[in-house]
């Protein structure tokens, strides 16, 4: 009996804006990659404010409806004793493309930089509306440890009513590792 | 996530060209791209200048008192890492 294979997914070209193509040109990353693995092109918030100021006196910011959510979902969390807080929240293109850039000059391939990091462009961070979360007790942030954090239950259970939802489970379809720390705030899913 | 030991041995007739430096980075490109993993971990011998100017060139670091316990490395032994940051 003759194997049938299936065949390799077609990209489709995407669409993106001249800044984004020239950025992803110049660190040689394809678009038949992107188009590959259904990664959604991010665009720069409008409109940010300061939700939260980190122990470092970094600066989080969020689209102002993320920053009041946040807020309210974090105040909720410590009235039940579980502290959260904004390891990272807004980023911008230009950020993305420097940490990139910095990973390939540490001497990583492109494939392993794009199994951890988004194509400028493509990263949530860019929206103001995607945090990076990290509570007390020693735990390392952006660790899959995360997981098995109060903190990490709490969310869990909690996020949804404040509209944030976690945007990377296991086997997500894009390809990136699992992430139990990123969250993201979508108001339609108040 | 995974945890991977890789060794490598190189014949001092080929020091010195930058070789073992591509071959190690190759390896790690190969298991952060394919193998999950991100964290990375090596231990050489105290005293082995040439490994440990490898490994930092490849973005090792000198782990802390604590990691050298936790990895049970041995007297006379040192231990260097290096994390893959998701971002």
């Amino acid at each position: 009996m003759r194997k049938t294979r299936a065949n390799p997914r077609t990209p489709t070209p995407i669409e993106c804006p001249e800044q984004i193509r020239a950025l992803l040109t110049s660190l040689e990353i394809s678009t038949d990659l992107i188009a590959a693995r259904s990664l959604v092109l991010h665009p720069e918030a409008q409109e940010l404010v300061v939700a939260a100021i980190g122990d470092d006196g970094r600066e989080h910011m969020l689209t102002p409806a993320a920053a009041a959510k946040w807020r309210e979902m974090s105040a909720s969390a410590l009235s039940g004793g579980v502290v959260i807080k904004i390891g990272s929240a807004f980023r911008s293109v230009d950020r993305q493309a420097e940490i990139i850039r910095a990973k390939l000059a540490e001497g990583l391939s492109l494939d392993a930089v794009l199994c951890v990091s988004a194509p400028p462009g493509y990263s949530e961070h860019h929206s103001g509306r995607a945090i990076d979360v990290t509570t007390d007790g020693g735990v390392a942030p952006l660790e899959p440890e995360f997981e098995k954090t109060r903190a990490f239950r709490w969310l869990s259970k909690n996020a949804g009513q404040f509209g944030f939802a976690l945007s990377y489970p296991a086997d997500n379809p894009y390809g990136y590792d699992y992430e139990p720390w990123h969250w993201c705030f979508s108001p339609t899913q108040v | 996530m995974f945890l991977a030991t890789i060794a490598y041995e190189l014949s001092s007739a080929y020091w010195g060209r930058g070789l073992a430096r591509q071959a190690v980075e190759a390896m790690i490109a190969e298991l952060v791209a394919h193998y999950r993993v991100r964290s990375l971990s090596s231990v050489l011998k105290r005293g082995n200048f040439r490994s440990m100017r490898l490994l930092e060139r490849l973005g090792f670091s000198l782990a802390s008192p604590e990691q050298h316990v936790k990895h049970q490395v041995e007297p006379g032994e040192l231990l260097m890492v290096r994390e893959i940051q998701r971002i």
